[in-house]
């Protein structure tokens, strides 16, 4: 029966040219093939950091930069942390407190009268001092170096020994005279004799047209010695300070005052009879 | 002593580096358009493969060469649309997924995707078991005609004809059909697949042409 039937090379290829040719009909939608791209696309936007770091070619540029952006954390924070709680001057310290020359004179541990010529003091300016102040770059001639402290040479609040007479003005505008403008000159008030008080005046004298100025002064009485602060003293303008000694005995004194910031003395003795 | 700017300077490096990243992936991104416009179109599957698993735009492009053929496989041996969709885009989330475990060792890049398809296929009959009718056991209807030609018939009645007798041979020899008119492998690729020889595969298309022209000579009468 079919067996006789031999199945030729032309029969064989026909047979498959017809079933490739019906089988070519059976083409998938286009809906499918959108479907299959968007599943595929889904996962593919799923990110994975390994596949970022490994399958990138930019892999190595990647790693380097995260390299760099960990090096870079771990140093900064293992150098912040510890720097925390240092205070550092300009941001943490308090402000520094302005000086206040009281209108009203203050009581000195010795009992020191007030000046002889009272002149009515003005409410003072409180002059606005910046932190750093900077000694004048341009050293004046004529003058030694000495050892400078800025803070020091600001007008401190604990200096209430001090009379000043004088008017405050704010030296803003020149915050560094040149200290040869200082002219130095002790008086005598009263005359001495032993076993009274006797006191001396020391006068300071600003002599510039412009500046005012702050000196600091060493005081040396025998072998007692004290440091006053004569704060502003305005351009052209005068002040001074009166110290009350005892003297308990007969002989010659020596008062010397020393201006600090200049290195220059003056003396004067003192004739107890 | 800590740089104490070292933090906005690394952030400035940062940003520099993203952007300058950036504008070499755009470089890159663009050569490789212009490199896959002129020769993807000449490149074996093979090597799109190899190009597939780094890059979407290549696998994209293999999709859309074994897509109508992996459907067809599905539909060859289902007859069902809806089932030949499903297993479809279930074999190309495959494809996606073990790509990069795919190895060219000098078989076809067809021989690796029929084998997904068909093993998704054997899955599939797995779980269906009671949905896939064989039709091998149902017998011809009339007597075969002697001095039958095939060729004398009209094309158009004939490839109808031959299109459901094919649902009458054995599975194994539907199968190897599936496989011979979808993935253009050759015998000893298809052997492999089928985990047969390559002599097995002649005898079977041998004997199922046969079979084929026997029953479409019992309806020859019909014709």
């Amino acid at each position: 029966m079919t067996n006789q039937d031999p199945l030729s090379s032309d029969e064989k290829e026909y047979m498959e040219v017809l079933l490739r040719k019906k089988l070519q009909t059976y083409t998938p939608p286009n809906r499918l093939r959108r479907k299959i791209l968007k599943n595929i696309r889904k996962s593919e936007d799923t990110f994975s950091f390994l596949d970022l770091i490994v399958h990138s070619p930019l892999h190595v540029s990647i790693t380097t930069l995260l390299i760099i952006v960990v090096t870079g954390t771990t140093g900064y924070y293992a150098y912040k942390i510890p720097s925390i709680p240092v205070k550092k001057p300009p941001v943490n310290s308090p402000p520094p407190i302005p000086p206040t020359p009281s209108p009203v004179p203050t009581p000195t541990p010795t009992p020191i009268p007030p000046p002889p010529d009272p002149t009515p003091i003005p409410p003072p300016v409180i002059p606005q001092i910046p932190k750093e102040v900077e000694p004048s770059p341009i050293p004046t001639p004529d003058v030694p170096p000495v050892k400078r402290q800025t803070k020091e040479d600001q007008p401190q609040a604990h200096d209430i020994q001090e009379e000043v007479s004088g008017d405050s003005k704010s030296y803003m505008k020149d915050m560094m005279p040149s200290r040869s403008d200082i002219t130095l000159s002790i008086e005598r008030i009263s005359d001495f004799k032993a076993g009274t008080e006797g006191s001396v005046t020391i006068m300071a004298k600003n002599t510039s047209k412009t500046r005012s100025d702050t000196i600091k002064l060493q005081v040396t009485f025998e072998e007692r010695s004290q440091i006053l602060t004569l704060p502003s003293i305005p351009a052209e303008a005068e002040a001074s300070r009166t110290l009350t000694y005892t003297y308990t005995r007969p002989g010659t004194y020596t008062v010397s005052v020393t201006q600090l910031e200049t290195n220059i003395r003056i003396q004067e003795r003192i004739e107890v009879k | 002593m800590y740089y104490p700017y070292m933090g906005i300077t690394l952030i400035g490096i940062e940003v520099f580096y993203c952007k300058a990243m950036a504008l070499l992936d755009v470089l890159y991104k663009g050569l490789l358009f212009f490199a896959n416009d002129n020769s993807s179109n000449q490149l074996s599957d093979n090597q799109l493969a190899e190009l597939a698993k780094t890059d979407s735009q290549h696998f994209e492009e293999l999709f859309d060469r074994y897509f109508p053929r992996v459907y067809q496989f599905f539909y060859f041996r289902l007859r069902h649309t809806q089932n030949a969709e499903d297993l479809t885009s279930e074999v190309f989330i495959k494809i996606y997924e073990k790509i990069e475990l795919y190895k060219d060792t000098g078989a076809p890049f067809g021989a690796w995707v029929f084998s997904i398809a068909r093993n998704t296929f054997i899955d599939f009959t797995r779980k269906n078991k009671e949905k896939i009718e064989s039709l091998e056991e149902i017998p011809p209807s009339a007597e075969p005609s002697t001095n039958f030609d095939l060729t004398k018939i009209n094309h158009k009645i004939c490839m109808e004809k031959l299109w459901s007798a094919m649902r009458l041979l054995p599975q194994k020899q539907q199968e190897l059909w599936a496989l011979k008119l979808t993935s253009d492998l050759p015998h000893k690729e298809i052997a492999n697949i089928l985990g047969t020889t390559e002599n097995n595969v002649n005898v079977m298309v041998n004997r199922s042409l046969k079979e084929l022209k026997k029953r479409l000579s019992y309806l020859s009468k019909d014709i």
